[in-house]
């Protein structure tokens, strides 16, 4: 049993990751109506900034947490201006076109400044934690207890605040909430902002436990946007319950039946669930 | 005014293309009497150089590439009287084995390489699928331990490090000495890690040990093992068999003592405790009961001690026995073409291998004895154990002599200056 809650746990943890990022992908397609192609490598991007503050300018873990969410809270507005509002009326593949280019040139300019090897972040917290039979480092818990906050203060942020809620009114009517006086635009740049500052937060606390490459942000990025449609396009608790149940099939599939065939079981799941249920967990029927 | 900028643009091209090319000229010395200009010969280098295991594939490019610059600065080597000198061209395969063949073809049709180099077995063998064809033959010098390397009936193979098995019965013996009898794996995917599972369990339950496990994970594209570590752990080991390459190796190590795991390490040769200590963990506190590939920073050899430091120098890095062994290679290739009398016929060259040896310790960083019929050049394998928060001495193995006497004409030969030689008869 101590081994099922071991895999269970494993699984929360890489789901913690999964559950900001797509989070972060479900918000921008709410909005936007665009897939971000480029938000793992944002988040891959993320990371490599806090290792950049850490290694080179002796900051110490959260304060480089700080400036990656600051540099990518940025990097996500300039990303909205100049690759994704251009071609905002547009048809749908233009954006695709200019995400992949987006994606390819942070990908390229990371293996450029950083070397394409794998680099590590010094663990902040390497200590062991014994909880109920379990063992965990504390920077593993500290990653499932970060993300669980972050979660919980952008659903307060979301539901609460005035920008949250004019948010969400795009989201729900773009020119309803035009009419009503809410700046779209500025929306979409504080959605974009909202977005990769958090795919920041989780790279720079997943990035001590394992390793950042430029390639981390790919796969993640496939998986965010397989969650994203699982949990039901835009929806917000859709893309929570899709992440840490995409991390625990896997930690469970791998565990007990094979890890060779992890992302088979994976990715079986979401087939299964899109066959059953075509828009999603917690997607709005289509009228 | 546009057209002027333009103009001015192209200007300022040409001036950097001629500045370039002064500086490329500079580099190249002049060769060594006859005054002619060196022939250059075009060597192919395809390896992961992205991904996981790019710093794998980057050190064994920097090995080669420090042995090309050696050479080529002493003058190069002479072949038919007339001097040559090395040209290095590199392709990023990332370990996958569609990308290598690619680049072999690449190799062989646009820079005419005669010989390629690798260090993945997952890649070198698709590779030797294609090495002999009629007409576009090319010789691979093969960084891998693998025994299928030599043992596919390929004439135009040479292995460079000394074959895994070696380690499987070296360090299967070290570790019943340390009273060591349930082994849990958790080693790479791939067919590299395969055989080495393979083999190991096959030769420990032969000594009347027990495998409690066996996960497999791809250390190539995976940084979390948290899953099969969970898995194999609950079945209490002694110790875990781990490895691929370095760094995701030093990270299963990590995630182990994170998990709670108290035991022992056994490292398949291609992970190398030493790097996993400097570079990936920053200390053996973690590394305590780790047993593995010996450092080369503590080879007894005057060779050695030159190149690691030459190579620390260079790199800031720690020269591993991928960096040495590679260096090592592009030495033998040299005397074996000098030998041969061609840079061109591959078979030629393969054929005068056995001629570029002995190449021993006080000049080289690594001790060649030989290449075997097979293709294996014949180096020591060499282990180390981390006890006590510190490094065992080194134990080296001759396996390949045939008897007594064999092994005492190789300990009358070596340039080492300490550590022990055991005999150890493996063979492939």
């Amino acid at each position: 049993m101590d081994l099922f809650f071991q895999q269970i746990f494993n699984g929360i943890m890489m789901g913690s990751t999964y559950a900001v990022v797509a989070l972060g992908l479900t918000l921008v397609y709410g909005i936007l109506h665009i897939p971000n192609f480029a938000h793992g490598h944002l988040y891959m991007l993320g990371a490599y900034v806090s290792f950049f503050a850490i290694t080179s300018h002796g900051l110490g873990f959260w304060a480089a947490m700080a400036v990656s969410v600051a540099v990518l809270a940025l990097l996500g507005i300039v990303v909205e201006r100049v690759v994704y509002r251009p071609l905002k009326d547009q048809p749908h593949i233009n954006s695709f076109i200019s995400a992949i280019g987006a994606l390819m040139i942070l990908e390229t300019w990371v293996i450029v400044t950083w070397g394409p090897q794998a680099q590590r972040i010094p663990n902040p917290y390497p200590g062991a934690v014994e909880l109920l039979g379990i063992t965990m480092t504390q920077q593993r818990l500290l990653l499932i207890v970060s993300a669980m906050v972050l979660i919980i203060l952008l659903q307060i942020f979301i539901k609460k605040t005035t920008p949250g809620t004019a948010i969400e009114a795009v989201a729900q009517n773009r020119e309803g909430a035009m009419l009503v006086g809410i700046n779209v635009d500025r929306i979409f740049s504080l959605t974009f902002a909202i977005s990769t500052g958090t795919a920041a937060i989780a790279a720079t606390l997943v990035a001590p436990i394992f390793m950042i490459s430029p390639a981390m942000g790919a796969l993640l990025g496939m998986k965010a946007f397989v969650i994203v449609i699982l949990g039901g396009l835009g929806s917000i608790p859709g893309a929570i319950v899709g992440g840490y149940f995409l991390g625990i099939v896997e930690a469970l599939g791998g565990g007990y039946i094979s890890a060779d065939y992890k992302d088979v079981i994976a990715f079986g799941a979401l087939l299964l669930i899109l066959a059953v249920k075509p828009n999603g967990l917690f997607g709005k029927e289509v009228a | 005014m546009k057209r002027v900028y333009s103009i001015l643009a192209f200007l300022i091209l040409g001036l950097a293309l001629v500045a370039a090319g002064c500086g490329s000229k500079k580099d190249e010395k002049p060769a060594a009497a006859g005054g002619d200009k060196p022939k250059e010969v075009v060597l192919g280098y395809t390896g992961p150089l992205s991904g996981p295991a790019a710093e794998y594939g980057q050190d064994c490019f920097n090995g080669l590439e420090m042995a090309v610059n050696d050479i080529n600065n002493a003058g190069g080597f002479t072949v038919g009287g007339k001097k040559h000198v090395f040209k290095l061209e590199k392709l990023d395969d990332m370990a996958d084995p569609t990308n290598a063949v690619n680049n072999a073809r690449r190799f062989l049709n646009q820079y005419k390489s005669k010989v390629i180099f690798n260090p993945v077995f997952t890649t070198t063998a698709p590779m030797m699928q294609i090495n002999q064809e009629k007409g576009n033959e090319f010789l691979i010098m093969a960084y891998t331990s693998t025994p299928k390397a030599v043992q596919m009936n390929n004439s135009l193979v040479v292995a460079v490090p000394p074959p895994f098995t070696t380690y499987v019965h070296a360090l299967a013996d070290m570790a019943v000495s340390q009273g060591w009898k349930n082994i849990a794996m958790v080693v790479t995917l791939g067919a590299y890690g395969d055989e080495w599972r393979k083999a190991f369990k096959e030769h420990w339950e032969s000594k009347g040990g027990k495998i409690t496990a066996d996960r497999p994970a791809n250390y190539y594209t995976e940084t979390n093992f948290s899953t099969q570590l969970t898995a194999v752990l609950a079945t209490k080991p002694d110790a875990l068999l781990i490895g691929g390459p370095s760094a995701p190796t030093g990270l299963v190590i990590e995630q182990a003592r994170g998990l709670g795991f108290k035991g022992g390490f056994i490292l398949v040769d291609q992970a190398k405790m030493e790097y996993i200590d400097k570079v990936v963990l920053k200390g053996i506190t973690l590394m305590e009961n780790t047993m593995g590939v010996a450092a080369t920073t503590q080879t007894p050899l005057a060779g050695s001690v030159a190149f690691t430091k030459k190579y620390n120098d260079l790199h800031k890095k720690v020269a591993t026995s991928e960096v040495t062994l590679n260096y090592c290679s592009v030495h033998a290739l040299a005397r074996a073409m000098e030998a041969a009398g061609t840079v061109e016929d591959p078979v030629a060259i393969r054929a005068a291998f056995p001629k570029a040896f002995p190449m021993l310790g006080d000049k080289f960083p690594a001790e060649y004895f030989g290449i075997n019929d097979k293709g294996r050049m014949m180096v020591m394998p060499s282990v180390q154990l981390i006890k006590d928060g510190k490094y065992s001495p080194t134990v080296f193995y001759a396996y390949w002599p045939k008897n007594e006497e064999e092994f005492n004409k190789v300990k009358t030969e070596t340039k080492m200056t300490g550590g022990t030689i055991k005999y150890l008869r493996v063979t492939e």
